[in-house]
């Protein structure tokens, strides 16, 4: 290899302005770090505002929701109220950004262009990409409209098709990251048919990735297929001079997504395409103003002098960076939501481990009476964690439902509801339901929560035997199946 | 060898070897869910994956997955990439040799309203082939759960359904692009034999009025509903559910 070609190489690796952005904006994203070492979520108000890109809201990392998983969740939630503020949201930032998003401020876009940087052969663009990148659209329909809204409205669940079956943000942001740390040791047990087909799910998109620049992107994302429809309106964008275009298609050409023109609902606004156009004639623009001028420079505009770019430049660095820098700071050391976490689950670790004696509580229970936990001594008692919103929470109520009756002298069950207090509240959930089981929401203070060790990973079951003692208590799903085997473990046990 | 012979080399070993690794992977995860749900069937209370398990079957993949990222170090260290994607569009061609037109012939008319019946017939087909996944996810009788094994029968049976026609949509879509490729080719050859005239600067600039009134229309009615959203309890929900880990939306289960 000659010495240009070394250059030319050394040149090409070094990070570009973009990348930097999208590391960025990952990182800003992801500022919770130590939800990494603790293998805890942040669960700060923060989170209360949809990020732009695409991060999952169950990464330790991450201080912003998903603006995906959100939406899934308020049209889950439709049949009780309208998700207004994610709808406002999405459109706000298709408004302002559009898929300048997907190209500069998605933390996935960021992993799918380093998985592409893989030296292996490329499948170039062609029309059979361009034909299958509409794909994401039935993906929309389906997965992120279809299947949450029916299951919202029809059956009261929160079923996030997308989420659940597809997404591998999901699975490498929020599964992987758990299970890595060696405290979510007990997450393990829920691992199952879920788990192994969305592994495999994930490591096919990767090496799609791999061989496709941006295969999930062009293919799959439903959040990219959202912004794409902003695309013509975007405030953000790359912009072209028409009176300089050549139609010399080098734009087009040198572009790894599927766009027809540079700016349509494909285009991500990377702006790549700045660099090949010999006539000048593509911009970065926010309206009237150029964010990135060609070299050549616009008719329109007045170029500024470089020492004026420059020091500007470096301002708005030195403010971003002051940003991060508080980020991090905040969300790492002093925000009071990540020490109360630590402070209030310091003291529950003793009394809800497999052995231990479960400490006594009495909850108020819906309907009228309460639960005093001793009084059912000599019984076996599951206590069950979940939430209205919780999809697969709702979803097993009947299995122990079902248990209960069948094993009424000799069982308690206990459901109680999260402090946290959803649009449809326990007593609403449970207006048109006969369960047999005892339902309780547990107290601003999380008294039950506290005592059993629950976290933020619904649902969570906890069987205590006939002694008090706990004999199981563990996240997740859970089946008949196991429903009844920790019945005959608490008998013969 | 020379650097293309090598750059080729190392290309197709690094192609192998991610393939590979996710097979492997792929394979050893099933393996882990065979073995587990075999042991999960005789004794429900037995997980299926252990950590201890994992890590043993994944370091087992470890050479491979070191091997990859060698080859990966050394191709950087060498200035091998992977081969840049280049399209040419032969919509973009087309146009900029009709652009030099100056009078298109009757072959080209032609050819130009055979490339507008096949995009009619390609999105036409594509959405006949939309039909029946309109219909099937609007009928509430495929999300019902109403037998034993639930929500997972109904999304198999989902994904059966909708995925030979998008398959099948996509295809048709595919197949006219590539025909109406074909024809746009011919109408390039074509233009290329013409009389040619001096490109002249197109002149008209967009719209930007009536764009900006869109986009301050979106701008107001996003806001609006922002703040319908902070009443309504739409905005406490996302911190509701973003607080609290769904186990079974990120795959745990």
């Amino acid at each position: 290899m000659d010495n240009a070609n070394k250059k030319e190489t050394t040149k090409s690796m070094r990070p570009t302005k973009r990348r930097l952005i999208q590391l960025y904006a990952a990182l800003l994203y992801n500022a919770h770090l130590k939800g990494f070492i603790e293998g805890e979520i942040y669960v700060g108000k923060t989170k209360i505002a949809c990020v732009p890109g695409f991060n999952c809201y169950s990464c330790p990392g991450a201080v912003g929701a998903c603006p995906l998983g959100a939406l899934q969740n308020s049209l889950s939630a439709s049949g009780k109220t309208v998700g207004f503020y994610v709808f406002g949201i999405i459109m706000l930032y298709g408004l302002i950004l559009g898929r300048t998003v997907c190209g500069w401020l998605c933390p996935l876009g960021l992993i799918q262009e380093l998985l592409h940087k893989i030296p292996t052969f490329k499948i170039p663009k062609s029309r059979i990409t361009r034909a299958f990148s509409y794909l994401k659209y039935v993906i929309l329909a389906v997965f992120v409209i279809a299947v949450p809204l029916w299951y919202g409205i029809k059956h009261d669940m929160a079923i996030p098709g997308f989420c659940k079956y597809i997404c591998p943000a999901g699975t490498f942001e929020g599964a992987m990251a758990l299970l890595a740390n060696a405290k979510n040791g007990s997450y393990y047990k829920m691992l199952g048919i879920l788990f192994t087909r969305k592994f495999v799910i994930m490591l096919i998109i990767g090496l799609l990735c791999v061989f496709f620049y941006r295969g999930f992107c062009r293919f799959i994302c439903p959040l990219g297929a959202i912004y794409g429809l902003f695309s013509k309106i975007a405030v953000i964008g790359v912009k072209v001079d028409r009176s300089r275009c050549t139609n010399c298609g080098a734009c087009v050409r040198c572009c790894g997504m599927d766009v027809r023109k540079v700016g349509d609902h494909e285009c991500i606004n990377c702006a790549k395409c700045m660099d090949v156009c010999s006539a000048g004639a593509i911009s970065v623009r926010a309206g009237n103003i150029t964010l990135k001028a060609p070299e050549k420079g616009c008719a329109d505009d007045k170029p500024d002098s470089p020492k004026k770019r420059i020091t500007m430049e470096r301002v708005i660095w030195g403010i971003a960076l002051a940003v991060l820098a508080f980020a991090l700071i905040w969300f790492n050391f002093l925000d009071p939501a990540g020490r109360k976490e630590t402070e209030e689950t310091a003291p529950v670790v003793t009394g809800y481990e497999e052995g231990h004696q479960l400490q006594d509580f009495t909850i108020d229970t819906i309907g009228g009476g309460s639960f005093t936990l001793s009084e059912y001594r000599g019984k076996v008692v599951y206590i069950n964690l979940w939430a209205t919103y919780c999809g697969p929470c709702v979803q097993e109520l009947p299995y122990f439902d079902e248990f209960c009756k069948a094993h009424s002298d000799d069982v308690e069950v206990l459901a109680v509801h999260s402090s946290v207090i959803a649009k449809t509240t326990p007593e609403e959930f449970l207006s048109d339901k006969t369960y047999s089981i005892k339902f309780a929401a547990d107290t601003s203070d999380d008294l039950v929560w506290n005592i059993v060790n629950g976290t933020s990973a619904m649902p969570q079951t906890i069987v205590v035997d006939r002694n008090g003692i706990v004999i199981y208590n563990e996240h997740g799903s859970i089946s008949p199946e196991v429903i009844e085997a920790l019945y005959s473990k608490a008998s013969h046990g | 060898m020379s650097f293309v012979d090598k750059k080729k080399v190392i290309l197709a070993v690094q192609s192998v070897l991610c393939i590979l690794l996710v097979v492997l992977l792929s394979i050893t995860a099933i393996d882990l869910y065979r073995t587990g749900s075999a042991a999960k069937a005789a004794d429900p209370l037995v997980w299926v994956y252990t950590r201890e398990a994992s890590v043993s079957a994944l370091t087992s993949r470890l050479p491979i997955f070191i091997l990859a990222v060698a080859v990966t170090v050394a191709a950087a260290v060498m200035g091998v990439r992977g081969n840049e994607t280049s399209f040419t569009d032969a919509e973009i061609i087309r146009d900029l040799a009709v652009s030099r037109v100056k009078e298109p012939t009757a072959e080209m008319t032609a050819e130009r309203s055979k490339q507008k019946r096949l995009h009619i017939m390609g999105w036409a087909l594509f959405g006949l082939c939309m039909i029946p996944i309109l219909l099937y996810i609007t009928d509430p009788a495929h999300f019902a759960l109403s037998d034993a094994a639930g929500l997972e029968t109904v999304m198999g049976a989902l994904v059966r359904s909708i995925l030979p026609w998008s398959v099948i949509g996509l295809g048709c879509l595919c197949v006219c692009f590539i025909l109406r490729d074909k024809s746009m080719a011919r109408e390039t050859e074509l233009a290329k034999n013409c009389e040619k005239v001096k490109k002249s600067a197109e002149g008209g600039k967009s719209d930007t009025k009536v764009l900006n009134i869109i986009r301050l229309a979106v701008l107001a009615l996003s806001v609006a509903v922002i703040v319908m959203g902070a009443f309504n309890g739409s905005m406490m929900d996302v911190l509701n559910k973003a607080i609290r880990i769904c186990t079974e939306c990120v795959g745990l289960g």
